[in-house]
């Protein structure tokens, strides 16, 4: 049985060695300046685009395989996410990227109608981020492939990715979902990884695809909530032929809905399937997009999953280790109109600065993507429309999706990543072999909840059609902006370097506590400043579309460069303020180093 | 390709300038079958010939036909192009935009949607469809008051009233009003009760007004379905998606180098419902493709491959027969499929199916194993045979192949929960639990969870473990508490333990679940009896008595409340002797003799009791039923006293 293993752990002593390591890096981290005072060499020009797709030259050569035969494998289309993380805690983010294999009984790479990539084995790749940092600021960024060297050997069909540290030893981890058998890798802290998911007793055989790590019991260990698909297998597979004959892909109702796992974390490198317990196996859906929030402010940590053409699911945090479905009169379950939507990725953030965690999800292109506001209580209203998000949706089928404020002026836009499901004809008459290509949007937030789409001035990078799955969300340079991985289903990876954010004023932050530090997902944290509203943000890797993002806050301030206050929610419940905390650059804030501050003060 | 077909045209009859004409963009025809090709290619080059020679009139008309074929077949830019030349070929003629706002709000072109859109409604101010859809429109743009407007106008037309007062209970709604959308929501909940999507749009207008009750009862009563409208030019679009499917069956089945024999069933099952026409049309080309009597001889090779195309049209229409229900027609199709092509392993299977669904489980599991004889990796064979011999009973043998089944990955459609059932109906319960334990591994839908979890309490509870089956029931009642099995046999496990409260509370809501459960009413007797409340005891008897009144278990019962009851005054010596009377009439047993002896006590004839025990203590001696003795001779000593059964 999966979990005889469960007290096989091996790490204690392992464990302890590598603590005095992180320790002393943790002095080195602790409230000092991790990169210095942003001042980029290579100044924006206004003519500059705001995001270029520096990947090829950086040495990012991924090129993803979806394994597509002919045959309309509904897998083939489905993925894949991508992730950032500092896997060798230097300080700066490195690249996970997924790769898919051949798809099919008796398939082989021969039958692909886009041959992979030449040279490069079937597996996801880590990119070891080589940042250069000189006295002077100027930044010299490369990336080289530790693949084999990390000993990560992920062959299987991959489709999404999670991180963080789960054992708590200082070393963020990674968990992979795939079409088949997941995987679990453990960093051992010296640049290797090893596979551990039947030890940890986490194993699951089906089509998973969004995957979040969060504190669901305020413990103190970080438990796991798995997103699974479909009931699809080679054998259920048919191709759906319209009736002029045509054959195509099966829609997502051809397929069987399926239930979710919620793992328990036990603390000795085994988790405990709670699914049952906890309630989230009570209803079945068609999970794509899955991340966790607090949405009720109540202290505890809720998940939200994003169903493909059934209602989405809320599951609110009851405090008790059971979760309640309050998705359908929360409003965030089907949109206004009472309509289920195909929900692909999905997003949580404080757009609207009003303290409480605001809904956007990404959908096909026959609806819009539907943004929901919260009234600080957990129950959300559709405001697509009012927000101007609605219109510049339809027609564009979209999977990756993150709030961030790509210009730091405060006000937190959305991207999303876009590629049809269906063939596009004018496409497929210029015999394009994957003719789902679609282009990706910027929506800028342009205050009044309203947003503008500026794909069209955001640079040449929006003018590509691809088809494009997941979005990672990170400062790879640590210029104080966000930049973009992203990854194309059947297609080369991107890396865009975002030139402009670091024009406004910001603050970055890296939220830590323990020893060896661990980031704290979860921890709420509000930069206070004289005369604005509270900006509010939570630690997390999740998002989007089965990817991982860098932990780090990163909080635009426009042109106003002192913040009074930075207040943190820790994920058991207490709170601690700092003040002084510098603009312009990145400050770890280790928890018992700030002032404690009673909630609600 | 896009192939610039206007410009190419040199001459015409027409006043519009020909050169004015959309590129008309070629789609991809190459995937699709024959038939649908031919009839597309043959409007193609009808544009074509009546732009040399035809008039705007005649050429429009053509052009707005190929585009009415390109939204059938889902070519949406090329549909967009044709529409537009049509439009421009004739401009006054209302379909041409209103097909152009389809086909736009399709590619989610919102401009060109409600330019095209707001010309049809200028060609025909008065029209519903059309007038709906851009209230619909301007919503999705946020222009709320106007979107009211138009479902105002709509309201006014008289028609879609329905449709028209949801309209303007979403945008009341957008406008910040949801008092007055409640109104218009109700409204066409009355209107269309079956457009039972309203009824979330009408909670969360309820929801705004601070009325939770009422949003939380509409939205359990939410469903999926949208006011209706007719919608007369949409509606022309359908026939034409399914205009050439019979053609479509008759290639493939002509095809077999391209279509293997379950496609062409695949296709016909989806695309031929409801087509009576397809029948005949199926049948006629079976007796085309016939040779006559006498008919010359032709090659081996020729008339084997005419015998596999008729015997796959055959099967296409077995499957649209078994569509219908109609098992005898499927059948006869299959038998001809199976006299022209012996070895056909779909007809084969389909066969199997027939005889599956009319009862004849064994013959189809010989038609299964027939398949996998000629044809062993058929998977869905084994997956049909393995059910069959669940069914059957044939344990043993269903554990083969659900074993298999497994082995190969299969583990849907509950091969693991039937492998675990099957184990447990042979008593294997080590290899029960296991199998359960693993298809709760797997992505069982609650009710199938719970079912499982029900399972591994009868598990536990014949391993001498009621501790862990109480656990299971109520794993299983959690998942689904509408599990009356497993709340029946949580009750009766509690009350083996003696929690004679937590049983009888689950017993009474079994009852009130299934009032026809006697085991359930007795359950709950047995407990409040045991609980001391005789009274109540004897007052759900009788309940039970008049719910059932044919039921000897439910009089046993009660006559042996009635004289043996702790509580007193539950006791009726005279009523248990008339009762314990009326148990004989269904047949002798210890246990009524029993009961019959303790009536009698109870009714004051202590020589009968003494008789009756008696009797029955020699009867269950001669048995070899030892171990009842020393409680009924404690009886039989009380009744030689004078005394009444059972006293504290």
């Amino acid at each position: 049985m999966r979990f005889d293993l469960a007290n096989s752990d091996t790490t204690a002593g392992r464990g302890a060695g590598m603590a005095s390591r992180c320790e002393a890096v943790w002095l080195l981290l602790l409230i000092l300046v991790v990169a210095p005072c942003a001042a980029p060499a290579e100044a924006p020009a206004a003519a500059r685009d705001i995001f270029e797709d520096r990947a090829e030259e950086l040495g990012v050569d991924f090129v993803h395989f979806a394994g597509v035969s002919g045959e309309f494998y509904i897998v083939e289309i489905s993925g894949p996410g991508c992730g950032m993380l500092d896997y060798d805690n230097d300080g700066d983010l490195d690249l996970y990227l997924i790769q898919g294999t051949m798809l099919g009984p008796g398939k082989s790479v021969g039958d692909a109608i886009s041959p992979p990539q030449a040279g490069h084995p079937l597996r996801d790749r880590l990119y070891r981020n080589d940042l250069k940092i000189a006295q002077d600021g100027t930044r010299v960024l490369t990336f080289t492939d530790v693949t084999e060297a990390s000993g990560i050997r992920a062959d299987g069909y991959g489709v999404g990715v999670a991180v963080a540290d789960y054992d708590n030893d200082g070393w963020v981890d990674i968990f992979l979902t795939n079409f088949g058998p997941n995987q679990l890798w453990r960093n051992r802290g010296d640049g290797t990884f090893e596979e551990v998911i039947a030890a940890a007793g986490i194993d699951d055989p089906r089509w998973n695809s969004g995957a979040t790590f969060l504190d669901f019991d305020r413990d103190g260990l970080l438990d796991l909530f798995v997103g699974c698909y479909l009931d699809f297998t080679f054998e259920k597979h048919g191709i759906c032929r319209l009736p002029s004959g045509i054959p195509g892909y099966c829609a997502p109702e051809a397929y069987g809905a399926v239930t979710n796992r919620l793992y328990r974390n036990r603390g000795d490198g085994t988790f405990e399937d709670r699914s049952l317990k906890a309630g989230v196996r009570h209803e079945a859906g068609k999970a794509l997009g899955v991340m966790a929030a607090d949405f009720n402010l109540d202290g505890w940590m809720d998940v939200y999953v994003a169903n493909d053409m059934l209602p989405n699911h809320m599951w609110i945090n009851q405090g008790d280790g059971t979760f309640a479905n309050d998705g359908l009169f929360g409003g965030t379950a089907v949109n206004a109109d009472g309509r289920s939507e195909s929900s692909m990725g999905v997003d949580a953030a404080d757009y609207d600065r009003d303290g409480d965690e605001d809904l956007f999800m990404t959908h096909l292109g026959y609806q819009t993507n539907t943004l929901y506001i919260n009234d600080g209580t957990g129950v959300f209203d559709d405001r697509t429309t009012a927000s101007g998000l609605g219109p510049p949706s339809v027609g564009r089928t979209s999977w990756g999706v993150r709030f961030f404020d790509y210009d730091n002026d405060g006000l937190l836009d959305l991207m999303t990543a876009s590629g049809d499901v269906f063939v596009i004809e004018a496409l497929a008459r210029q015999n394009d072999p994957f003719p789902m290509r679609q282009p990706n949007q910027l929506f800028r937030n342009v205050g009044s909840n309203r947003f503008r789409d500026v794909s069209d001035t955001a640079g040449s990078v929006f003018e590509l059609s691809e088809v494009t799955r997941g979005l990672a969300f990170g400062d790879v340079d640590n210029d104080g902006d966000t930049d973009v991985l992203l990854e194309n289903c059947n297609g080369r990876a991107r890396l865009l370097i975002n030139n402009l954010g670091s024009a406004n004023h910001w603050i970055g932050l890296r939220l830590v506590a323990g020893a060896p530090p661990r980031d704290q997902i979860g921890a709420w944290v509000g930069i206070h400043r004289k005369g604005s509203p509270v900006l509010w943000r939570r630690v997390r890797t999740d998002g989007g579309y089965a990817s991982a993002n860098d932990p780090r806050l990163l909080v635009g301030l426009a042109d106003g460069a002192a913040v009074d206050r930075v207040e943190a929610h820790w994920p058991d419940g207490t709170v601690e303020a700092w003040t002084g905390v510098a603009v312009d650059r990145y400050t770890t804030l280790a928890r018992g180093t700030g002032s404690r501050v009673k909630r609600g003060e | 390709m896009v192939v610039p077909l206007a410009l190419a045209l040199a001459s015409h009859a027409g006043a519009v300038d020909r050169g004015e004409l959309v590129p008309l963009p070629l789609p991809n025809l190459s995937t699709m079958e024959d038939a649908t090709r031919q009839r597309l290619e043959l409007l193609q080059g009808r544009v074509s010939a009546l732009g040399r020679s035809g008039s705007d009139g005649e050429l429009a008309e053509a052009y707005g036909t190929l585009g009415m074929y390109y939204i059938a077949h889902h070519f949406n830019d090329a549909a967009e192009a044709a529409l537009r030349s049509a439009a421009l070929l004739s401009p006054n003629d209302f379909r041409w935009p209103y097909y152009l706002g389809f086909v736009s709000q399709m590619v989610g072109d919102l401009d060109a949607e409600g330019a095209a859109y707001a010309r049809a409604l200028e060609l025909r101010p008065g029209d519903l469809p059309t007038l709906l859809h851009l209230a619909e429109l301007h919503l999705t743009l946020g222009d709320n008051e106007r979107a009211y407007r138009e479902f105002q106008r709509a309201l006014e037309l008289g028609a879609g009233e329905a449709a028209a007062h949801a309209g303007l209970g979403r945008a009341a709604g957008a406008l910040g009003r949801p008092d007055e959308a409640v109104e218009h929501f109700t409204r066409a909940l009355e209107l269309q009760p079956q457009a039972t999507i309203i009824h979330y749009q009408l909670a969360l207008a309820y929801r705004a007004l601070g009325d939770t009750e009422a949003a939380r009862r509409h939205m359990e009563q939410r469903g999926t379905r949208d006011p209706g409208f007719a919608d007369p030019l949409l509606a022309a679009i359908e026939p034409l998606k399914r205009e050439n499917v019979v053609e479509v069956v008759l290639e493939m089945a002509a095809e077999p180098e391209d279509h293997d024999d379950r496609s062409v069933v695949l296709f016909a099952a989806t695309h031929l419902k409801g087509m009576p026409q397809a029948v005949d049309r199926i049948h006629q080309a079976i007796v085309d493709r016939t040779p006559a009597a006498g008919a010359p001889e032709v090659a081996p090779e020729a008339t084997a491959r005419n015998r596999l195309i008729r015997a796959r049209l055959h099967l296409a229409l077995a499957s649209i027969r078994l569509e219908q229900n109609d098992f005898g027609g499927a059948r006869n199709h299959v038998e001809s499929a199976l006299a022209l092509a012996r070895g056909m392993t779909e007809a084969m299977l389909m066969l199997g199916y027939v005889l599956d669904k009319t009862g004849d489980l064994a013959a189809a599991v010989e038609c299964y194993s027939a398949v996998l004889e000629l044809d062993p990796g058929n998977t869905d064979a084994l997956r049909s045979r393995a059910n069959a011999r669940f069914v059957l009973r044939r344990d043993r043998e269903a554990i083969a192949d659900l074993e298999r089944l497994c082995g190969l990955g299969l583990e849907g459609d509950g091969a693991r929960i039937r492998l675990a059932v099957a184990h447990l109906r042979l008593g294997e319960l080590d290899a029960a639990r296991e199998g359960y334990r693993a298809a709760l591994e797997l992505s069982l839908d609650p009710s199938d969870a719970a079912q499982v979890h029900h399972h591994l309490g009868v598990i536990e509870l014949r391993s001498g473990s009621v501790e862990g089956a109480v656990e299971e029931y109520r794993t299983a009642l959690a998942l689904d508490p509408g599990l009356v099995a497993a709340r029946l046999d949580l009750g009766a496990a509690l009350g083996r333990l003696g929690r004679d409260l937590e049983a009888a509370e689950a017993l009474r809501l079994v009852v009130e679940a299934d009032p026809d459960n006697i085991r359930a009413r007795l359950g709950e007797a047995e407990a409040l009896a045991s609980l001391g409340r005789s009274m109540e005891a004897r007052q759900r008897l009788e309940e039970g008595r008049q719910a059932i009144p044919d039921s000897v278990e439910l009089l046993e019962a009660l006559a042996r409340l009635l004289a043996s009851a702790d509580d007193p005054e539950a006791r009726d010596g005279e009523r248990a002797l008339e009762l314990a009377r009326l148990t004989l009439r269904a047949g002798s047993s210890p246990g009524r003799l029993e009961t019959l002896a303790m009536a009698s006590a109870e009714a004051g004839s202590f020589d009968e009791a003494v008789r009756l025990q008696q009797d029955l203590i020699q009867g269950l001696t001669w048995e070899g039923r030892l171990d009842e003795l020393p409680r009924l001779e404690a009886n039989l000593a009380r009744y030689r006293a004078g005394l009444t059964c059972c006293a504290p």
